[in-house]
């Protein structure tokens, strides 16, 4: 069954639209990252998916469970949605146990046990008595991770979690909770602009431009197999060679020929590498060719 | 509306009357007047303060910000009750001037010591001198500050009522006080309210386009450095600090004596207690009612305006902050008018006493409200929303919890202040009904100062409460995780006070 399923989902704020008819099936347990620039609209389409605003038009279901549609809308509240927003946002006037029980029921002694439960998850132990204040940036991130999933939730949304923090300590969280939400099993939505970040983590990367989904995939074929300039531009550096002529299976460049890739669309205009693989030969590693 | 059913005629001829002329002149003069009086006070403290290496600048921003815990008319009195011989406009301008310097010397010090040394640099490095870099570049900077500042001022002088009851100036508060309570005449007092009104009004728009084209932008980016202290000579220094103390002395200094001249006689007179405690349940009563419509008002209106910037929210928001620009006199006469036209039973009652409070500082409540809601960010409040709790018990277990300290400080502001109000006291209050403010004034009205005396240290206590609360408020840091480490310049808590704290 699908975790999630978005089905021509456009979002606007008045004016035109900023999320422009996306369909996408997140499969259960899997790790999906959105990637796309400041403006793509992947911050919006999370923000309807938690239920934060509602959509134009369009429906979004989650576990079998219709949550937005045309006469449909479920308040986050009811949606069992956890979400990780950038920089945390934990709760300043509660403690580090307080916001882990925040979901949670009221019975106290229940409530312990699992904060106690998730303390020790997000490698914690000890510091539920901390005010968030306290502590580092990714051990404000690791809490606000153990009060996303306190309740469990059926889908974890994570906001650019990992944006606030410096360049070591980022890897470092970053690894911790891949590992820790493998553990767990929850299906997980990670919104980032970091290509890096989405091509290590993710399962499977959306490409989000322009308010639409230009491709979703592996993240190998995502970078090996862009299928537009557009992806391949934005998800690594790129060297863009004019090409001269094309045949049947390779395209002449100033860099000599360079062998088509098969699996790809047909009606090359452009053929791209990496520049870490330095080619000179068409076959050489890194090589990527691109198609409009 | 009043002024409608007197019928145009009636209407036309107070307009033209020669003493509405003279009073609209009156005004003028004492605004321009206090004005200038400000710019002339605050302008160097200001300069001294932010920009020179002037010792005890702590204590001088300190002395510098008090004046504005005095009410005004509490320092009219005891200059006159110092200087019986003052009165007229000379000594109303005088007196409002030191009242009111403080909003200018305030944000201008804060704004002289948060703009970029950059363009300044600039400046001097593209050959301009340093009075043509003060005109060129540091004036455009500061200017919306200072506009604001100068706005707050005006807006004051223009709606005081006591002090220059107290040195019989004819200035538009006065005269509609008399025409009322003299002769109930009351087309010429509406006519009157009306054109104060407008007076107010086109301050504070020209207030608004002046400050709308000066609207700066520090472009690029990179973390700006204050401008260098300029190292003064000896004899500079001696200077300066003899400015700084001959100021403090006579906004402070001759107040606080005067006031205990009064005090010492004051113990020779009949001081009755009962009378004082009466009169303090009075204000604290009406007062205390007051502040509770006035944040019932302003919560809503806080609310959206912290989280929506729709036309309407801002629609509603000026509206109420038109409340800034209406005179105590104004809204009290509206009141009389309103409550004897509709509802009669209303008339001189405590709850038409304590609307009239809400009315005039709406603002203040919306203002602290909104700002301490706005610094709760919305994540948070989402947050609790995806972890089960409901809109409104999202609300109040996270925003509403955490942005109390500044509704409950603009419900306090309310509350001190509505003490300290004068005017629409004296014309809404039930018969019999006495506050601080109204003894004080009947006291000062006989000329009886010594018996004045203890009322007048009564409302000093009362309005210093909100200055040493906003200081406090203010000066703990902010949750950390909200505003971050955003570091506060003393000078740029002390305009925040200033502006929360601010205003009648």
């Amino acid at each position: 069954m699908s975790a999630l399923t978005l089905a021509d989902v456009v979002i606007g704020y008045g004016g035109p639209p900023v999320v422009r008819g996306v369909s996408l099936d997140v499969i259960d347990r899997e790790f999906l990252a959105i990637l796309g620039a400041s403006g793509s609209g992947k911050t919006t389409l999370l923000r309807a998916i938690a239920g934060y605003l509602r959509p134009t038009s369009g429906t979004i279901t989650v576990a079998g469970e219709l949550v937005a549609g045309p006469h449909t809308f479920v308040p986050p509240e009811k949606r069992r949605i956890g979400v990780v927003p950038q920089e945390g946002a934990l709760f300043p006037h509660l403690d580090v146990a307080g916001n882990i029980a925040f979901g949670l029921s009221r019975d106290k002694k229940s409530a312990r046990a699992r904060v106690e439960q998730l303390l020790e998850m997000v490698d914690l132990q000890g510091l539920g008595k901390a005010r968030p204040h306290e502590l580092s940036g990714g051990q404000q991130q690791r809490v606000a991770l153990a009060r996303a999933l306190a309740p469990e939730p059926s889908l974890l949304l994570l906001d650019e979690p990992f944006s606030s923090l410096d360049a070591a300590l980022r890897s470092e969280v970053r690894t911790q909770v891949r590992t820790l939400l493998r553990e767990v099993g929850t299906t997980t939505i990670l919104v980032t602009h970091d290509q890096e970040e989405a091509l290590s983590l993710a399962d499977r990367v959306a490409v989000m431009a322009d308010g639409l989904v230009q491709q979703i995939g592996a993240p190998w074929s995502i970078y090996e197999q862009p299928t537009t300039l557009e992806v391949a531009r934005f998800v690594g550096d790129l060297v863009e060679l004019p090409v001269n002529s094309v045949d049947d299976s390779s395209v002449q460049t100033a860099l000599g020929p360079i062998q088509l890739d098969r699996r790809g669309a047909n009606n090359r205009r452009h053929h791209t590498a990496h520049p870490r693989g330095a080619p000179t030969r068409a076959t050489g590693p890194g090589c990527r060719s691109s198609s409009r | 509306m009043r002024t409608l059913d007197a019928g145009w005629a009636s209407i036309v001829a107070s307009l033209w009357r020669e003493r509405t002329l003279d009073t609209t002149i009156t005004s003028l003069v004492l605004v321009v007047g206090v004005i200038i009086g400000c710019l002339i006070l605050a302008v160097p403290t200001a300069w001294l303060l932010a920009r020179t290496s002037i010792p005890g600048r702590s204590f001088f921003l300190v002395t510098a910000a008090l004046p504005l815990a005095v009410p005004s008319y509490v320092m009219a009195y005891a200059w006159i009750a110092e200087f019986p011989g003052m009165s007229g406009i000379w000594a109303a301008i005088f007196v409002m001037s030191l009242a009111t310097f403080p909003y200018l010397a305030i944000p201008l010090t804060a704004a002289l010591r948060t703009i970029d040394a950059g363009q300044e640099e600039a400046a001097r490095s593209l050959g301009l001198g340093p009075w043509a870099t003060a005109r060129r570049v540091t004036l455009p900077m500061v200017w919306p500050a200072a506009a604001a500042g100068l706005l707050l001022a005006a807006l004051y002088t223009l709606s005081e009522f006591g002090t220059v009851a107290i040195f019989r100036v004819d200035a538009f508060t006065r005269v509609i006080y008399t025409a009322y309570r003299a002769s109930f005449d009351r087309t010429s007092a509406a006519v009157l309210s009306l054109l104060l009104v407008l007076l107010a009004l086109i301050l504070v728009i020209i207030e608004a386009r002046v400050r709308g084209r000066a609207q700066r932008w520090r472009v690029g980016s990179g973390v700006s450095r204050p401008a260098p202290r300029q190292q003064l000579s000896p004899g500079a220094t001696v200077a300066g600090l003899a400015w700084l103390i001959g100021v403090g002395l006579v906004a402070l200094g001759v107040p606080a004596w005067s006031l205990t001249q009064r005090l010492m006689e004051s113990r020779q007179t009949d001081f009755d207690i009962s009378e004082m405690l009466g009169a303090i349940a009075g204000s604290i009563s009406a007062s205390a009612i007051g502040a509770a419509i006035a944040l019932a008002l302003a919560l809503p209106i806080a609310i959206l305006a912290a989280r929506y910037t729709s036309r309407l929210v801002k629609g509603i928001e000026g509206g109420a902050f038109l409340g800034h620009a209406l005179p105590g006199v104004v809204v009290g006469l509206s009141l009389v008018f309103l409550t004897l036209a509709v509802l009669p039973a209303a008339y001189q009652t405590l709850i038409t006493l304590a609307f009239a409070y809400a009315v005039l500082f709406l603002p203040k409540a919306i203002g602290a409200s909104r700002s301490s809601i706005a610094a709760v960010p919305p994540a948070l409040e989402s947050t609790a929303r995806s972890l089960g709790r409901g809109p409104l018990r999202a609300w109040f277990t996270v925003t509403g919890r955490l942005a109390w300290p500044g509704i409950a400080a603009g419900a306090l502001l309310v509350l001190l202040t509505a003490m300290k109000e004068l005017p629409a006291t004296l014309m809404l209050r039930p018969t019999g009904f006495d506050t601080l403010a109204t003894e004080l004034w009947t006291r000062t009205e006989i000329e009886a100062f010594g018996a004045a005396a203890p009322y007048a240290l009564a409302m000093i206590l009362l309005a210093s409460v909100p200055a040493w609360l906003m200081g406090r408020w203010l000066s703990r840091t902010p949750d950390a995780g909200i505003a971050g480490n955003t570091h506060h310049d003393e000078a740029v808590r002390a305009q925040e006070a200033a502006y929360v704290g601010g205003a009648r």
